[in-house]
């Protein structure tokens, strides 16, 4: 069974970079661009893993999480952080995050971070 | 006018410190090695841009910042260094057609850099001073650089206010890029801004 995953982030170029590294191991269903439309896809689609942006217009990425979370506590959100957001890390950990990748993003470390969080 | 020096060299010192973070990030994400240089920083007038980066059309990356200090924070191009570098970002992802000067994600990937640079120059910031700084993604405008400065005016609900204008270059496989770099802290923020450079111990300024 393919492992469903979902990619929360503005950038269309970021997007585009995160699903050149996951297609390679996960199924991509869908590409949400704000938080708003992350709570609304993740509802429809019921996806494995997210993974989650921090910074976005309209709904950040740690508020789409705890959405999410409140929804179903057992929701896998990675989230994409810059370096230097530690604070930001923490309340997405509040939130309910699972865990969290860098940007900018290391094919290595995404696709390790996204399987200990499935394994988990 | 020692005191005005003084602010500047303060800026030089974390406009470089922020090209570092920047460097580091900006090498990892292209994973080829990159350097940026400011080689001057200036405070000027936001209405005097056009006569510093010329009239023409330019690419602006803006991005307002919040929290102990407000205000904007934009980069500034020439059409060839951004098509420049969002072909160095782009590598091999298909090429979409476009009626424009450019396409989607040309100007995504463009803002993405704006994103790296604001964000490695806000933290700067927000570490010397220990203060809590957060900045929004940037929005792509490819226009005159008249127009842009009159948006950014619009925006930002000011008029005359000054930028700390950082001329900067970027080298990336070989490839020159110029731009600057201008921040804009809010009136009352920029004398905050002068007032934490007074409490702020020089050696966290320069380490």
């Amino acid at each position: 069974m393919p492992i469903k995953i979902m990619i929360v982030d503005d950038s269309q170029f970021m997007r585009a970079l995160l699903k050149k590294i996951l297609v390679a191991e996960f199924t991509v269903v869908g590409e949400a661009t704000n938080g708003i439309e992350a709570v609304k896809m993740y509802e429809k689609l019921n996806p494995d893993i997210v993974t989650m942006d921090v910074v976005m217009p309209k709904m950040d990425g740690i508020t789409a999480t705890s959405h999410i979370v409140k929804r179903n506590p057992e929701a896998k959100v990675v989230m994409c952080t810059s370096v230097g957001q530690e604070e930001k890390i923490k309340k997405a950990i509040s939130a309910g995050a699972k865990g969290y990748v860098n940007k900018p993003f290391q094919a290595p470390k995404v696709l390790q971070e996204i399987k200990s969080v499935i394994s988990a | 006018m020692e005191g005005e020096v003084n602010k500047l060299i303060h800026f030089k010192i974390m406009g470089d410190k922020g090209a570092e973070r920047a460097v580091e990030s900006l090498s990892m994400m292209l994973d080829t090695d990159v350097n940026m240089n400011i080689s001057s920083v200036n405070m000027v007038s936001l209405i005097t841009i056009p006569d510093i980066v010329g009239s023409d059309e330019v690419v602006s990356l803006f991005s307002p910042f919040m929290g102990t200090v407000s205000g904007s924070m934009f980069c500034l191009l020439s059409p060839d260094s951004t098509k420049k570098i969002a072909s160095v970002l782009l590598g091999d992802f298909d090429e979409e057609e476009s009626d424009g000067m450019f396409d989607e994600m040309q100007q995504s990937a463009a803002a993405e850099i704006g994103n790296i640079i604001t964000s490695s120059f806000v933290d700067v910031w927000a570490d010397t001073f220990g203060i809590e700084l957060s900045h929004e993604p940037p929005s792509f405008t490819y226009d005159f650089a008249d127009a842009i400065v009159d948006n950014v005016l619009i925006e930002a609900s000011q008029s005359g206010d000054f930028v700390i204008f950082f001329n900067s270059t970027l080298n990336v496989t070989n490839m020159d890029i110029d731009f600057n770099i201008l921040m804009m802290p809010d009136p009352e923020s920029l004398q905050k801004v002068f007032d934490l450079f007074e409490n702020v111990e020089p050696e966290s300024v320069t380490e």
